[in-house]
């Protein structure tokens, strides 16, 4: 009798057959294991075929999922671009202006490019699962929205940390509409 | 077509897992509607199986989170060996009815790594790749749930001795 194989290579020779018929042929303890995987996976396969059923008439619920889908989808766009519209109306308006102060400026920049790295992620998911070409000028529109309130803020401090909070509410609308799209 | 092709599969395997043929329908019309809306992502049709397969799981496993009907696992006892073998006793058709209620007993992920082995004949790296582990803890949970399943038998034939 050969040494025996690792118990794995017995149980796939027990489902699937292969080079080990003649070692288990002549090893009872390997005709033992793969005895008892072939039976074992003959009850799990009776066991599982109870809750087999007819699926054709699931197809028209796949469908209407589908739809419903794509309204939430919508819908959550068009969060997104309200949330940027507005604060594009807010920072396009104009607004007594306050210098920050180099240190302050660093951060807000640094907090951007973080806010900016982030938005870029879920945007190319977002366009991904987009279904219409509405869909994808919608999000064009939020990011347009986002860059426009960037450059009225420019050197105002107080509009530059809005500008931020525009970043969080756009991301929060971009990842509400990524989980309803799921 | 490719919904008349897996849906058989992904019916049974939610339904395996759910157990309720009226959420098995409502998760197999979730995956295929969630699997619809990801398609693009998949690169190669051959794995569509085991990726449709690893969506049911996943919305399986959230429909039972939310009416809490998970059971926790079983906890095995200690194994008594005896003279005669799991083997010997799966030759009684009364030992079917106790691995019946074993499946019953696993964890509905446990469950599933089994099942996606020995019902859906998965190989090691796709059940990976479905359920979004690594090849070890695939082949752990399939040890586990095997050794589960021995322990019930030899429970049941310290029953019966």
């Amino acid at each position: 009798m050969s040494r025996c194989p690792p118990r794995e290579q017995v149980d796939d020779f027990a489902l699937h057959g292969g080079e080990l018929a003649s070692h288990v042929a002549s090893c009872p303890r390997c005709a033992a294991r793969a005895g008892w995987v072939q039976r074992e996976a003959e009850v799990v396969r009776k066991w599982a075929a109870q809750d087999d059923a007819a699926v054709a008439e699931l197809w028209g619920g796949v469908q209407s999922r589908i739809r419903a889908a794509r309204r939430r989808w919508w819908l959550a766009g068009g969060v997104a671009v309200a949330a940027a519209a507005a604060l594009a109306v807010v920072f396009l308006r104009p607004a007594r202006e306050t210098e920050a102060t180099e240190s302050a400026t660093l951060a807000i920049e640094s907090a951007e490019v973080q806010y900016r790295r982030a938005a870029e992620v879920l945007e190319v998911e977002a366009e991904a699962r987009a279904r219409t070409p509405e869909q994808r000028t919608a999000i064009a529109q939020a990011r347009r929205s986002l860059v426009r309130a960037r450059s009225a803020g420019a050197h105002d401090a107080a509009a530059r940390i809005r500008v931020l909070e525009g970043y969080a509410a756009y991301l929060r609308s971009l990842r509400r509409a990524l989980r309803d799209g799921q | 077509m490719l919904f008349e092709r897996h849906a058989p599969a992904v019916r049974r395997f939610a339904g395996n897992l759910v157990r309720d043929p009226h959420d098995a329908g409502d998760v197999t019309q979730e995956t295929f509607a969630r699997a619809h809306g990801r398609l693009a992502r998949l690169n190669d049709d051959a794995r569509f199986r085991s990726w449709v397969l690893g969506i049911a799981r996943i919305v399986a496993l959230d429909l039972i989170g939310e009416r809490r009907r998970e059971q926790p696992p079983a906890v095995t006892g200690q194994v008594v060996e005896l003279d005669a073998t799991p083997e010997a006793a799966l030759l009684d058709g009364e030992a079917e009815k106790v691995l019946f209620e074993e499946m019953e007993r696993l964890s509905a992920d446990r469950r599933a790594v089994l099942l996606l082995r020995l019902d859906q004949e998965l190989g090691y790296g796709e059940i990976a790749e479905s359920m979004g582990w690594t090849l070890q803890k695939v082949k752990n949970e399939i040890h586990r749930a095997r050794r589960q399943m021995r322990d019930g038998i030899l429970r049941y034939l310290r029953r019966t001795r």
